[in-house]
């Protein structure tokens, strides 16, 4: 029916739309800050830059069906880029950032072609291979990676006009909400395009798309070069606000962590991938705190997070298959019908 | 030329514990089209019990056996407890659920016997062998894993080709329903699928355990690898599991015995990339893989 | 033999089966037709379990088994030969007619005596499945239902795909089965001449529910269910 109307004008509502939906969380964001101190502004920043990453893995699992376990590792490209060209190239931030999506982009390049070939589990091993080998470049060339312990960079400086009180943790927290709202910018646009339907289409049967003269094997990779490249921001903000780079930022768990993210906050939706972020930054310090209200052996206190997270995984999978974004719509459509049900009664 | 020997004798027996934990994945994507992330965890659980039961009877054989045990129960009840409600579901609910039952069976283990790795007898000599004056990487206990790796992958073999209990698993794994109505009570084959190769990740466990430290976390590498290697092999396929696992074991043992141990993750990386694009579904696998 | 009462059957707000009642008894055949999207092959689910039954009743001898498990039904006697055959092409001819009759045990009928009907299958016995033709495919299908030596036979559609003359030699060791075993056969079917043919019992589908239920003659000789329903 959408297709019925005028799509010039079907395009220019939906940047509008975006552009209300940047505008307002941008607000939404800076007010937040403004309240938080710097414990929670670090940690607004940790989903800020979890958000991009979840969103653009959300485009490749949940909209092109494909599955990746190699994220974290894309996320190491883009901190490397940043961390290399800020401490020795003295580059800008903003150029960095830039750089780190485009180089994680060209990285996606190959990755997405080999990607397209695979298949769900032949895929999940060519990318988990990717997540554990890529770290070991730095153990091998240690003279530009640092080996083990990595690179540093100093801390980005709030520009003079935001005042002199103004803290470093509560810039860090702009920074990376400025970049997760650019990345949510330009997804919302490129998913209510031809392209995220064609995506849709090749998801849900990829003979009837081929038929209909959808270049697949294209639209897969086009897919995976723009997860790269969300994930290389997520990767280089991640950079700035803990000011390195180590082997050790970007282990196996991140790669997984990351899938367990957008399930968990619900596949395929925008929104799910907000859900995901600030469930992988609330859960593990919730669990903590409820592990460490008991008085418990150090062993059992120093597992007990984990356990908890684990049967919150397991427990969440049970209960809402579809992810909070699906249980929050499920809700949705059940009071909607309720209304309706009033409505016709009366 | 005797370091060549020696690696490739030496890649011959973690060639062989790959082949082992492949085949658990094998067997458990065959019954049910699941990854099991979780299967690193639930061999070092078994593991673990070995490891007290040795302790506690003094028996090395006592302990093999009861992680066998364990093993077979651990996998059945698994998937009749858990993974049978994601069934049907999209299939990576089931991933997250294997990960979260990693998670959670990592922490248990942590709960239970502290986070301190501990060491693990072998069941025999370790010392390699002496052949015409020169001792080589090669010990009685590798024999040991090579004979009952083997004795396991014919074992299964037998079972699938020449059973009718094989058959019914083999046509539950293909198309369940057409099983169904043949009068096949699948969810048991599905079940029996968990158990068995629950039994094969134990079997991995115990006798890797000696050359590493038996600790929550230290079977993680393992599995990656085993995972590779039934990926190159072909998902579907055992033999090719076992061919996999062996072949993975021999390339890493040269790479890492020529250029350092840091590169073997980079190579498993190299020969996947390498596998997968001249055979997108593995080297045995029977079913094809996408054209588009 | 095979009794059906109101058998009726939802996939959400999508009714399959509508209220459909019927009856096939040992040694006859109920010939089931009717368009694409009739119902025809939810029918069939339904009777053996793999899709719940919103209402209504199926009963083998007299013994309810609408709730019960697909395995379970299977072992009252029920023989149910899939649409597009359902051969599992992954493993022999052999195999895949072994497994038919496996919770059978010592019971079960031998590949020999399923040869001996088929003889084209013997000759590829050991080949995997994937390399018969689509009528030895079906002959595999049908080959396989028997070795269980069931009381009760669901063929759907057959006659898909196949040359005329293989459709008319699968009629007819339709009908030799039923009269020489004794077995109840519900024959679902949209070559409905063919069907008719060898049919003691003509019912037509429309929309899940029952619009014809006569003799064979009746059905083919009535003017306006042909051209309604029947296409011929
Ligand atoms: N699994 C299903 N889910 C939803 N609707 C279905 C499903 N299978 C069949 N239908 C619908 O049920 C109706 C009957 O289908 P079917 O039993 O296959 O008819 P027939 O075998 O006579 O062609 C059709 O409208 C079809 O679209
Ligand atoms: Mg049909």
């Amino acid at each position: 029916m959408r297709r019925l109307g005028g799509s010039a004008a079907l395009r220019r509502s939906t940047l509008l739309r975006s552009l209300g939906l940047v505008a307002a969380g941008a607000v939404v964001l800076a007010l937040v800050s403004e309240g938080l101190g710097a414990y929670d502004n670090l940690e607004l920043a940790t989903g800020a830059y979890y958000f991009a990453v979840l969103a653009g893995l959300t485009v490749l699992v949940g909209v092109s069906g494909q599955i990746s376990l190699g994220h974290g590792g894309l996320m190491a490209v883009g901190a490397y880029t940043v961390v290399l060209l800020i401490g020795n190239e003295q580059w800008a931030l903003v150029p960095a950032l830039a750089a780190a999506v485009v180089v994680t982009s060209l990285v996606g390049i190959p990755v997405g072609a080999a990607a397209s070939r695979l298949r769900g589990p032949y895929l999940a091993g060519a990318t988990l291979a990717f997540a554990v080998g890529l770290p070991a470049l730095a153990d091998k060339f240690p003279a530009t990676f640092g080996g083990e312990n990595g690179l540093t960079i100093n801390p980005p400086t709030p520009p003079s006009f935001l005042g002199a009180s103004f803290e470093l943790e509560r810039w860090e927290a702009w920074i990376a909400c400025a970049g997760a709202l650019i990345v949510l910018f330009v997804l919302y646009n490129l998913l209510h395009s031809g392209f995220g339907r064609a995506l849709r289409a090749v998801r849900d049967d990829e003979i009837a798309a081929s038929l209909c003269g959808l270049r697949v094997g294209r639209a897969q990779t086009l897919a995976f070069i723009l997860s790269a490249g969300c994930a290389g921001l997520g990767g280089g903000l991640l950079a700035v606000v803990l000011q390195l780079a180590t082997p050790g930022a970007f282990p196996l768990e991140l790669s997984l962590t990351l899938l367990t993210g957008v399930v968990l906050g619900g596949l395929g939706s925008l929104a799910g991938a907000i859900w995901g972020a600030a469930v992988l930054v609330l859960l593990p310090s919730w669990t903590n705190d409820l592990a460490h209200s008991f008085s418990l052996s150090a062993n059992v206190e120093n597992n007990l997070p984990f356990a908890i997270y684990g049967l919150v995984l397991i427990g969440a999978m049970l209960v809402w298959p579809s992810g909070i974004q699906g249980g929050v719509r499920e809700l949705g459509g059940r009071l909607r019908r309720l209304r309706a049900h009033r409505v016709a009664e009366r | 030329m005797t370091k060549f020997i020696d690696l490739t004798l030496n890649g011959v027996s973690t060639g062989a514990i790959y082949a082992a934990v492949a085949l658990a994945l094998v067997l458990i994507w065959r019954a049910t089209r699941i990854i099991n992330f979780a299967q690193g965890a639930m061999l070092m659980i078994t593991t673990y019990i070995a490891s007290a039961v040795i302790n506690s009877t003094g028996s090395y054989w006592f302990g093999f056996v009861v992680a066998l045990l364990s093993g077979l129960i651990l996998g059945a009840v698994i998937e009749r407890v858990l993974i049978r409600r994601v069934e049907s579901a999209p299939p990576l609910n089931a991933v997250i659920v294997a990960l979260g039952l990693y998670t959670l069976l990592v922490a248990v283990a942590g709960m239970i016997w502290g986070n301190t790795p501990r060491s693990f007898p072998a069941a025999f000599s370790i010392r390699g062998y002496d052949i015409g004056g020169t001792r080589v990487l090669f010990a009685p206990n590798d024999s040991f894993i090579v004979l009952v790796v083997i004795a396991v992958a014919l074992g299964l073999a037998l079972l699938f080709r020449a059973t009718g209990l094989g058959l019914q698993m083999r046509a539950a794994a293909f198309q369940p329903e057409v099983a169904r109505l043949l009068g096949v009570r699948v969810g048991r084959m599905f079940t029996l699928g968990w158990a068995l190769a629950a039994m094969a990740g134990a079997l991995a466990g115990v006798l890797v355990a000696p050359s590493i430290f038996l600790g929550p976390n230290d079977f993680d590498p393992i599995l990656i690898i085993g995972f590779v290697a039934a990926v190159v092999g072909g998902l579907d396929s055992p033999p090719g599991a076992v061919i996999g696992g062996v072949g993975l074991g021999l390339g890493l043992s040269y790479v890492s015995g020529y250029e350092g141990s840091a590169l073997v993750p980079l190579a498993a990386l190299v020969i996947l990339v390498f596998v997968l694009m001249v055979r997108p579904s593995g080297l045995f696998s029977s079913t094809q893989g996408r054209r588009v | 033999m095979l009794v059906v009462e109101e058998l009726t059957t939802d996939y959400g707000a999508v009714r399959a089966v509508d209220h459909v009642s019927l009856e096939v008894g040992a040694g006859s055949i109920t010939a089931v037709l009717g368009a694409n999207g009739a119902g025809k092959t939810s029918l069939l689910r339904t009777i053996t379990g793999l899709v719940p039954a919103t209402a209504g009743r199926v009963r083998i001898d007299g013994e309810n088994i609408t709730a019960m498990a697909v395995e379970e039904i299977v072992r009252r006697g029920v023989a149910h030969v899939p649409e597009g055959r359902g051969v599992i092409v992954e493993l022999t001819v052999e195999e895949n007619l072994r497994l038919g009759g496996l919770w059978r045990r010592a019971e079960a009928a031998r590949p020999k005596e399923i040869y001996a009907l088929f003889p084209r299958l013997e000759e590829r016995q050991s080949q995997p499945a994937s390399r018969l033709s689509g009528g030895e495919r079906q002959m595999l299908s049908i080959g396989r239902a028997l070795v269980a030596r069931p009381r009760v036979l669901l063929l759907d559609e057959p006659s898909l795909g196949l040359a005329p003359v293989l459709v008319a030699q699968i009629m007819a060791l339709v009908r030799r089965l039923a009269d020489t075993l004794g077995l109840a056969v519900l024959l679902v079917e949209q070559n409905a001449r063919s069907a008719l043919s060898i049919a003691n019992r003509g019912i037509v589908l429309d929309l899940g529910r029952v619009v014809a239920d006569q003799e064979p003659e009746a059905l083919a000789s009535d003017e306006r269910l042909r051209h309604a329903y029947l296409g011929f």
